[in-house]
């Protein structure tokens, strides 16, 4: 009796360990570069359809260093939300004319000073080197389509930050593909 | 010893029976809803109760209030959820993003949220004026109908949709302004 209540228990066991290993495993979450603190939020904008598309909405497309130097411009009339430009120093341009070595994009930050992610998107990182995809707004610069239009650069390979059909034709790039592609692109 | 064999039987099968119970639910639908945690996945945000209330400034011009009364309304008629106008002390406000360099932007809604029982808490709906000033009420409609079907739970999809992530495509090149069959079904899993 005792030996068929341990054969029981074992086989209760290993039924609980086989299912617990089958469970759907969710897929690694994005993080932001330096653990910062960030704030989700969903965002409602025009999204480029291809690649072709976001090229063709870009004043600028360089590369560039975070500096880590910003200003505000504007906040949401609530006070919640900080509208920032944040300073890139260009390392490269691929498109464009940059007319100095300082380039100013808009950043949104949250209520305690939370970097704002859309969607989950990666969040930019102080001091980490970023290709970006840029139109002349009215202030400063913005990315088109938001993280749509920023990949990390810091491989030598840009990476895509927000997955999209128009970012998936940049992705994985270096940066000299990087460079033949928009002049092919631009044809 | 038999009594403890049998006690600890029942507790690994009441563990596995527990740990395996999120996992349950069915995935294929997953990306339509806001989850709790990457780590959750499969357990979906949402309101413990299915009535929530939103305020608005009143100094706003009336398309703005009527783009919020006919999205709510909307909502209120076609799930089993519903968002009601109070003057003060709203879970969800709405204000003006206003950033004037991000003309593409249109709508933009944040939650917060216990994440230990995977419910709202609060939440905060905004239309930037620097694009939605340009719109008009339909499209002003539009973005209100989309940020409040963040506000009780969906997610971005594609399609024909009110969730639609693309603006472009929703309040401009088409006039997606009212919860679709789908938007609406998939709220009232939630609800």
């Amino acid at each position: 009796m005792k030996r068929m209540m341990i054969g029981v228990v074992v086989v209760g066991a290993l039924v609980a360990i086989v299912a617990l290993a089958s469970t759907p495993r969710p897929a690694a979450a994005p993080v932001a570069p330096t653990g910062e603190g960030t704030l989700a939020v969903s965002v409602d904008r025009e999204i480029p359809e291809s690649a072709a598309v976001m090229l063709g909405g870009s004043d600028l497309v360089v590369l560039g260093r975070l500096t880590g130097t910003t200003r505000e411009y504007a906040q949401s009339s609530d006070g919640r939300f900080h509208h920032l430009a944040a300073e890139f120093e260009v390392v490269r341009v691929f498109r464009g004319e940059p007319s100095t070595k300082l380039v100013e994009v808009s950043r949104s930050v949250g209520p305690k000073g939370e970097r704002v992610s859309e969607e989950g998107a990666v969040v930019m990182a102080d001091q980490r080197l970023y290709v970006l995809f840029l139109e002349r707004g009215p202030i400063v610069f913005a990315t088109v389509g938001g993280p749509i239009g920023q990949f990390d650069a810091s491989t030598g390979k840009l990476r895509s930050m927000a997955g999209s059909k128009a970012s998936d034709g940049f992705d994985g790039l270096t940066l000299d593909d990087l460079a033949e592609r928009i002049s092919v692109l631009s044809q | 010893m038999l009594r403890r064999m049998v006690r600890s039987l029942v507790a690994w099968l009441l563990a596995g029976t527990v740990l395996l119970g999120p996992g349950a639910a069915p995935a294929a639908a997953d990306g339509n809803y806001t989850n709790c945690s990457a780590q959750n996945p499969t357990l979906h945000l949402r309101w413990s109760a299915n009535s929530q209330t939103f305020s608005r400034p009143d100094t706003w011009a009336a398309n703005y209030r009527t783009a919020l009364a006919n999205a709510s309304s909307n909502i209120n008629s076609t799930t089993d959820f519903s968002w009601i106008r109070v003057s003060s002390g709203a879970v969800a406000p709405w204000a003006n993003w206003n950033d004037p360099n991000s003309p593409g932007l249109a709508g933009v809604t944040q939650s917060s949220f216990n994440n230990t029982t995977c419910r709202f808490t609060d939440q905060w709906f905004y239309f930037n004026f620097p694009h939605t000033d340009g719109d008009n009420v339909d499209q002003r409609q539009c973005t209100a109908v989309h940020e409040f079907g963040h506000g009780l739970g969906l997610n971005h999809v594609s399609g024909f949709r009110a969730m639609n992530a693309n603006h472009t495509y929703r309040c401009h090149t088409n006039m997606i302004k009212t919860f679709q069959g789908v938007d609406s079904a998939e709220a009232n899993v939630l609800y």
